[in-house]
């Protein structure tokens, strides 16, 4: 069968979960398309993601009220192993690209990362991927008897989810111990829609200028849009803003409708995270900055008087 | 010997012998036999050099030492003055092809360039070449680290190119434990951020001599900066010595032999000055590559335009020039240095000797590196159009930066006048064989047309440029020599001229020798050879023509003419295709490249 | 105790990806130590220089070239170093049984990674090291300390930052910011000639690569390019507005 391992957040399903359900319809194998949700206390998920599934199994222990690499990995790859799945979907996201290489070690299969297209083809699992930080597109495949897929977020539509809900099925698993001690959790809260969920992402570099100038151009920009907050690494760096907001090779990758570059010059690893956005704009003073040649609409200006101007022209 | 290095050592060989011989290619050091750690040393170099110094460029343009102290005891603790430093005096003591790499690298900055190589060239190696063991004790560490910062003070205001000609003067006090100096030095470098000075006077008026003194002694005040063209991090202010007591155990060297000192000095600042002109012209064309590739004029890049890839190629073809001369000579150096006994008393006397042996050739460095940069960041500023002309874009520091070097170390007509006089000098002396070199040219040419000597390979045509042109050279020499006999060195204009065709010959050869050494290794490099030579060739062909119509006329000047067309003549090669494939390369990789990867 | 330091040579950030033969071109391209690699080697020495008795082992899978990146790796610090000798490409997982079998011979007990590097813009390096070896690990940590055999520090999650600690052994994957990896100097360079790089064939270890790349392409889009002069900031923003709103619809 095809598993698919849901991933969630404040009881609900995350938009990553019905993509996976999207990219299992590419494939032609046989086999059920069975949900997997792991935590604690998750019905309400698993009741959720039996409308995206043909079954529901569900891991529901207080040892895993919060994630761990080892005992997610531990966990699929039982669940993997005992419910005979040939393939394994689990969303790319940060967490999930840090099990699932644990998980195919487990099943001595091999892991096609972070795709944004799968396929069947004479038995063989082929399936696109980004590599050189995302410049280049490299067509991977592989012919085990298992295999397991991380699928990119965003690279797939969301599954509609079915009127009709599976049955849920409760596993038992052994699960290890868990090495990594968290002592202190920190997550940036904030009122905006998240970064990696946001249909638009106003993204600030050095160019804003200050901290102030940041929360003053790029947050009562996005306010206006409705938008997501993001920032350069530059801009983390310097402490102006929180690293959950950075997005580039170190940090998270977005796919949004529009992404609104302003002060940012666009080095690689910048664009890296970002340069899959449907619609980009760049605000910046500098005529030559490299992220001219990715934006689709732009102005070359001071973004001191170009931000206001836009704000004010959004309100009318 | 500084063993560290080299891998490959170069055949050993006399200073001037260029003019003389024919080497092959695997007698000389090029750039392709950089080892392994010596590219690494390259590679932090260049990491430094970008990452520390060009990121804080506005402050250090903006005479804010504390961040070039800052950036020189960096460089202090990554070993990049250590390299000239005996090892027992916790240095790397490594060979003159890496010390001269360094001073390549780290040429991003005209300004910290000057303060690192005054620093390290004139400012230290005066104390470890000549420096008693306890004043190297006392000094050595402290300049190596980066922690003081030494400067050379000889020049005075009426005192420049005739060194000799100082006024500062020492006298010892009654006790005879100090010597009392008074007077004034000019343009010393480095002097508003120096701990150290390596200060010469006269004692008594007459005996010229260097005298180390630390910042702070009394009766020595540094003067006002100068506010200059270029180079405007660099410190350069006027020394003023009154009553200036210097204890005697400071006296650097030999009494009254201080002027030893300044000279051999002059040499290695001359072959350093070539190198960072490299240095800079390839920093100076990356910027240029850079801005040309990105600006849009009539719907393309400028970039795709004949006159900008011409710049580029001429550019380009100067780097890959310098690049051969440059290493090809400091080669030389480290192979007659690599029979030096290290722990012999004699040991620095030697360096020394090892390198005035070379004296012409560093001159040439100098004047002829200076002039190929100053061509180089001209291009580059012009391929910014208008933006080469305002501060916002580093082509007009670069510019500004640049003039220098055609006059300190040696202004390029004192060095000219060097290459052309030490050159007769030696054969004088009969330390070079030219006279007997002359003769045979001149009796060949005399006697009408030759067997035309067929050369092999990719680069025949310009071997027998090359071959043509040390025939012109050693004729022109020759033809002046009656001219003038011994007057000949009076005559400045005509010692230009032939200090031009000898410059031309020298990299001319080195080029060639060069790209030979690669074995077809690289299309670019046959290219960039090619084109060089091409450009060579008219400077050859313009200098001895001027040298001709000098020193004959009438029946002697038809025929002396005759045998110059002889000599120049040769079919024009396609500069234009050639231009073009060595600019769309660069262009291609951004910057100033050879085998595809960063040199 | 023994630390390795997994590196990766990659192209250096200034130069362009160019394709050939169906696989990206590095003959000819300027290659250097991947940074992400860098951080990892970095701590290893910090570690030692905050008094941990260890040695530090610099691993490398990759053509002969990738020697280089060795090099700088010992001229950095690194005591000596592993190359494992071969031309074939081989995926994370393959390539995490090889590091996992000399972990093993030299009963390591730390093994530093980058959390990603800039060519093959893999994660799994580090975790499926750690699995085979059944190993804990510590992915995008962004400072690190070791007390003992407790490792403690800050990584980088899903959503912020956790302060973890873990026993040894691990694997630490490294994030920007653990630190600022040191210039070699030139006295380490000339150290590090001395140093060994001990070369393996790939067939002395058991591997089976189960992934195959069939081919690469630019990914490439065309974009609009529609840029406009902002001197008059109001009329521009006027017209950026009009544009997203009724061209590219993006907004309302």
């Amino acid at each position: 069968m095809i598993l698919l391992v849901m991933t969630y957040s404040n009881g609900r399903l995350a938009k990553a979960s019905y993509e996976l359900a999207t990219a299992a319809q590419h494939l032609v194998r046989e086999g059920k398309r069975t949900a997997l949700v792991i935590g604690s206390g998750i019905d309400q998920v698993a009741s959720e993601a039996a409308c995206i599934a043909d079954q529901v199994l569900v891991v529901d222990r207080p040892e895993l009220e919060h994630y761990d690499p080892e005992l997610w990995s531990a966990a699929v790859a039982q669940v993997a192993r005992d419910r005979n799945a040939h393939t394994v979907l689990i969303p790319a996201t940060r967490s999930g690209r840090e099990y699932s290489p644990r998980v195919a070690v487990r099943l001595d299969a091999p892991l096609l990362e972070d795709v944004v297209s799968i396929e069947d083809k004479d038995g063989a699992l082929i399936a696109e991927r980004y590599c050189c930080l995302t410049r280049v597109s490299e067509i991977v495949e592989a012919k085990s008897t298992v295999n397991v897929v991380t699928v990119k977020p965003g690279a797939f539509a969301a599954a509609a989810a079915s009127g009709q809900p599976c049955e849920k099925l409760a596993l038992q698993v052994e699960l290890p111990q868990r090495r990594l001690k968290v002592v202190h959790k920190s997550k940036e809260a904030t009122d905006r829609v998240p970064l990696t969920e946001a249909d638009i992402v106003v993204a600030g570099g050095r160019g804003v200028g200050s901290p102030q100038g940041f929360t003053e151009l790029i947050g009562n920009l996005a306010d206006q849009l409705g938008a997501a907050v993001a920032a350069t690494r530059a801009v983390v760096d310097a402490g102006w803003r929180p690293y959950a907001e950075q997005v580039g090779q170190t940090g998270k990758t977005v796919q949004p409708k529009a992404y609104i570059a302003v002060g940012i010059s666009g080095a690689v690893q910048h664009l890296s995270g970002m340069n899959r956005s449907a619609v980009i704009v760049a605000i910046n003073k500098d005529p030559d900055a490299p992220i001219f040649k990715v934006a689709d609409y732009g102005i070359v200006g001071d973004v001191q008087k170009i931000v206001p101007a836009l704000i004010e022209e959004l309100r009318r | 010997m500084s063993t560290a290095v080299s891998s490959f050592i170069a055949k050993r060989t006399a200073g001037g012998s260029f003019l003389i011989e024919d080497l092959l290619p695997g007698d000389v050091f090029t750039p392709e036999d950089f080892t392994e750690e010596q590219k690494q040393i390259a590679q932090t170099t260049s990491q430094f050099a970008d990452e520390q110094v060009l990121s804080s460029i506005s402050e250090i343009e903006a005479k804010n030492y504390d961040v070039t102290r800052r950036l020189m005891r960096q460089a202090g603790e990554l070993g990049l003055m250590s390299v000239d430093v005996p090892e027992e005096y916790g240095g790397l003591e490594l060979d003159k092809v890496t010390s001269t790499l360094i001073t390549d690298r780290i040429s991003v900055s005209g300004s910290f360039s000057v303060t690192y190589s005054a620093h390290v060239g004139i400012g230290m190696l005066p104390l470890v070449w000549y420096g008693t063991p306890q004043q190297k004790q006392k000094y050595i560490a402290k300049l190596a680290s980066g922690e003081w910062i030494a400067a050379y003070a000889l020049s005075e205001s009426s005192a420049g190119s005739d060194a000799m000609n100082i006024r500062t003067r020492a006298t010892l006090s009654p006790d005879g434990r100090h010597y009392i100096l008074n007077g004034e030095k000019m343009w010393i470098s480095n002097a508003g951020m120096a701990s150290l000075f390596t200060v010469f006077a006269k004692i008594d008026g007459e005996k010229f001599t260097a005298f180390l003194i630390e910042a702070g002694t009394p009766g020595l005040t540094v003067g006002k900066e100068e506010h200059k063209l270029g180079i405007r991090g660099s410190s350069t202010c006027p020394l003023i010595l009154v009553d200036c007591h210097v204890p005697v155990e400071n006296v650097l060297g030999e009494i009254g032999k201080g002027h030893q000192i300044a000279f051999n000095i002059l040499n290695v600042g001359r072959f350093k000055l070539g190198a960072a002109a490299v240095g800079g012209s390839r920093n100076s064309l990356r910027d240029g590559i850079r801005y040309a590739k990105e600006r849009i004029a009539f719907g393309k890049p400028i970039t795709s335009f004949g006159l900008v890839q011409e710049k580029i190629a001429e550019s380009a073809a100067g780097i890959y020039a310098g690049e051969a001369v440059v290493y090809r000579v400091i080669g030389a150096i480290d192979a007659a240095l690599s029979s030096v006994d290290k722990s012999s008393p004699e040991y620095s006397k030697q360096v020394q000797k090892c390198i005035e042996e070379f004296a012409v050739e560093c001159s040439i460095l100098k004047f002829w590196g200076s002039e190929m940069a100053e061509r180089v960041v001209d291009q580059t500023l012009q391929l910014h159009g208008g933006y080469g002309y305002v501060e916002e874009y580093p082509a007009e520091r670069a510019y500004r930066d640049s003039r220098i070097n055609k006059i300190f170390e040696g202004t390029n007509e004192i060095n000219r006048l060097i290459t052309t006089g030490w050159m007769i000098k030696r054969a004088m002396q009969g330390r070079l064989a030219l006279m007997p070199a002359v003769k045979k040219v001149m009796d060949e040419v005399m006697s009408g047309p030759g067997e035309r000597v067929a050369f092999e390979g990719p680069l025949a045509d310009e071997r027998a440029l090359l071959a043509n042109a040390k025939k012109l050279g050693l004729f022109c020499a020759g033809a002046a020599s009656q001219k003038f006999g011994m007057e000949l060195g009076d005559q400045q204009e005509v010692m230009g001229m032939l200090a031009d065709l000898l410059a031309e010959v020298l990299v001319l050869d080195s080029v060639i020798l060069r790209t030979e050494k690669m074995r077809g290794r690289s299309a670019l490099a046959v290219k960039l050879a090619k084109y060089y030579a091409a450009r060579s060739f008219r400077i050859v062909e313009s200098a001895a023509e001027r040298v001709i119509g000098t020193v004959a006329e009438g029946d002697m000047l038809r025929t002396q003419m005759a045998i110059f067309r002889r000599l120049t003549k040769h079919e024009p090669i396609n500069t234009v295709s050639i231009g073009r494939e060595i600019a769309a390369t660069m262009v291609e990789a951004g910057r100033y490249t050879i085998n595809g990867s960063a040199a | 105790m023994r630390i390795l330091t997994l590196i990766r040579q990659v192209l250096d950030a200034q130069e362009g990806v160019h394709i050939a033969k169906n696989a990206v071109e590095l003959n000819g391209r300027k290659l250097v130590i991947d940074t992400m690699d860098e951080y990892g080697v970095e701590e290893a020495l910090r570690l030692r220089e905050h008094g941990l008795q260890a040695e530090v082992i610099a691993v490398a899978i990759g053509s002969a070239r990738v020697e280089e990146a060795l090099r700088t790796a010992l001229a950095m610090g690194a005591d000596r170093a592993i190359h494992v000798e071969t031309d074939v490409a081989l995926d994370a997982i393959a390539l995490s049984s090889v590091i996992a079998q000399i972990a093993q011979a030299e009963k390591a007990e730390l093994i530093f990674c980058g959390g990603q590097q800039s060519d093959w813009d893999s994660q799994a390096l580090g975790a499926a090291t750690a699995e085979r070896l059944n190993w804990p690990q510590a992915t995008w940590t962004r400072a690190l300390e070791l007390s003992g055999s407790l490792l403690s520090g800050r990584h980088d999650t899903e959503d912020g930052v956790e302060s973890f600690e873990v026993q040894l052994p691990a694997v630490i994957t490294t994030q920007q910011g653990l630190n600022e990896p040191r210039y070699p100097t030139l006295p380490n360079i000339m150290k590090a000639k001395r140093k060994q790089i001990r070369k393996d064939p790939l067939d002395a270890y058991a591997i089976e690569p189960k992934l195959q790349t069939k081919g690469v392409a630019f990914q490439t889009r065309q974009r609009l390019r529609k840029i406009l002069d902002g001197k008059d900031a109001f009329t521009a923003a006027s017209q950026l507005v009009d544009s997203l709103r009724n061209e590219a619809r993006v907004i309302q």
